[in-house]
């Protein structure tokens, strides 16, 4: 059972560690350049990121034995490490996005790595060579588009709530592993979920600092995010319990803040932007939220509810004293 | 001369006859895993007032025992990590997933024998045990090896018990919860050949 105290302690750190870090860039980068923010923001992001799972605590064996290692010990690192490079460049060009599109591609293989679908002799789960291409063809493609589309919604009008958009995806991705019994798989995703919310909040304060960059800011830490979402829910899906269409619906509902680009509200101001955006957004995930916490309900709370009952009469409660 | 010459020709003969023969007597019994007579179950605390029982539904296994020199004996044993069963269908799923034995990652759970030792009434066995992708080396003392023969069909029966921690072969501590981290195995099994 998730411990509240660890949990809260840890994402308390991750908040504090990446709003500290992205406050002191900025103000770090008004004297040197402006245009360091884009690093400041990827590096505040993933400290803090560190620092949470670090509280949680999460240890990572090396070499990683299963899906979850993979993914905070191989697939972020490497994104960490090329936004970093990215951001450093003056213009995001052709090659950035040939490196995203390389990690796209391998990203899916290496978490099922080592593991029964690519393991004929081992059970009957095992995908066919064709089962396989196509998983992971269908996988890339979909990880690639929404990397690109939320990058690009990033770079328009209120770029915070794309952020916001995909937070609030990610923390309904790691609900919904956790209420189909994958705890670990499911807690990963809160300490990268508040590092991306402080680091946008403090940017949002800083606005005027980071302006000449702010899109490229987001866009550069909002990766972390877009990976992050699809391989929590990847997990949870190949690993955990969590079935196709919720991860898929999950996935691709960041996608809805493209509504707000409709010619209608186009010219609206920010702020009422970002209420359609997250407005949006939060609708499809409440409703996925609801099922599955009524799935919980029917399936696991049973066997968590007769703890609860032997809790409540154990002799060395000091109440039956 | 002539009966001197075929006698040693003769002796020669019947030496290397039972040289021949004698790997044959010395050769180690095969037996396979009797799945319909056997059980791998095992039990863990709950909150730490309690016991939780499951099995194993699906092992295999095989053994080779050699009586005239039992450290060539061999004892191997695989047990599909899927086949997990408390009684109770939604805790099976529970333990099935990456906080117990996460099963789609590390399939099964393997026991290799590396050195047998006969002792009174069992052998004392020492091999790698691989759990959820750890391999370390345990003892086991495997009580029985007496072998009947029913229709044709020889028998042996060993049993053991042993005690793992589940945190030493790379379950997450903090995902132990209300069940223990130590955990009994009890493993009867019968070893058949014909």
């Amino acid at each position: 059972m998730p411990d509240p105290v660890i949990y809260l302690k840890a994402l308390t750190t991750s908040a504090i560690v990446s709003g500290f870090l992205m406050m002191a860039g900025c103000l770090a980068s008004r004297q040197v350049s402006s245009r360091l923010v884009g690093s400041v923001g990827v590096l505040s992001a993933s400290v803090g990121i560190v620092a949470g799972l670090w509280q949680m605590p999460f240890s990572l064996p090396w070499p990683p034995s299963n899906a979850i290692n993979r993914f905070l010990g191989l697939i972020l690192p490497a994104l960490v490490f090329i936004e970093l490079c990215l951001s450093a460049c003056h213009d995001e060009n052709r090659i950035s996005w040939i490196l995203r599109f390389a990690l796209s591609v391998i990203t899916a293989p290496l978490l099922v790595y080592g593991s029964v679908y690519l393991n004929s002799s081992r059970t009957s789960d095992c995908w066919s060579p064709m089962e396989a291409f196509g998983v992971f063809i269908v996988c890339c493609g979909l990880l690639f588009a929404v990397w690109r589309m939320m990058t690009e919604l990033s770079k328009r009008s209120a770029p915070e709530s794309a952020v916001m958009g995909v937070s609030m995806a990610l923390m309904a991705a790691g609900m919904v592993t956790m209420l189909r019994g994958y705890i670990k798989g499911g807690s990963a995703a809160f300490p990268i979920v508040v590092s991306m919310t402080a680091t946008t909040s403090v940017a949002f304060m800083f606005r005027r600092i980071c302006s000449p960059y702010r899109q490229r800011l987001i866009s550069h830490y909002m990766s972390i995010g877009v990976v992050s979402l699809f391989c929590v829910l990847f997990i949870g899906r190949y690993f955990g319990k969590v079935s196709s269409s919720v991860a898929v619906v999950v996935f691709l509902t960041p996608l809805l803040c493209w509504g707000s680009e409709l010619k209608r509200f186009r010219v609206w101001p920010a702020w009422k932007i970002m209420i359609i955006r997250l407005g949006t957004v939060s609708i499809p995930l409440g409703l996925v939220l609801a099922i599955e916490y009524f799935e919980f309900n029917r399936k696991m709370a049973p066997l968590l509810v007769n703890t609860g009952f032997v809790v409540m009469i154990r002799p060395s409660d000091p109440g039956l004293k | 001369m002539r009966r001197s010459f075929f006698a040693v020709v003769l002796s020669v003969a019947t030496v290397l006859s039972v040289c021949n023969v004698m790997p044959t007597a010395h050769a180690a019994d095969d037996y396979t895993y009797d799945l319909v007579h056997s059980s791998v179950s095992f039990k863990a605390r709950h909150l730490d007032i309690s016991w939780i029982h499951g099995r194993f539904n699906e092992v295999d296994g095989k053994f080779s025992i050699d009586r005239q020199d039992p450290s060539k004996s061999t004892f191997q044993l695989t047990i599909k990590a899927d086949s997990v069963d408390t009684a109770n269908a939604q805790r099976d799923e529970h333990l099935r997933q990456p906080d117990y034995f996460d099963t789609k990652q590390f399939p099964t759970i393997e026991f290799k024998s590396t050195k047998v030792k006969a002792i009174e009434g069992g052998y004392e066995v020492t091999g790698d045990f691989t759990m959820h992708g750890t391999t370390k080396s345990i003892n086991l003392t495997l009580m029985g090896g007496r072998e009947i023969d029913t229709k044709g069909v020889k028998r042996i029966g060993l049993s053991t018990e042993l005690k793992l921690k589940r945190s030493d072969f790379g379950f997450d501590k903090n995902a132990i919860g209300p069940i223990g981290d130590e955990a009994i195995i009890i493993i009867d099994c019968e070893g058949m050949r014909k």
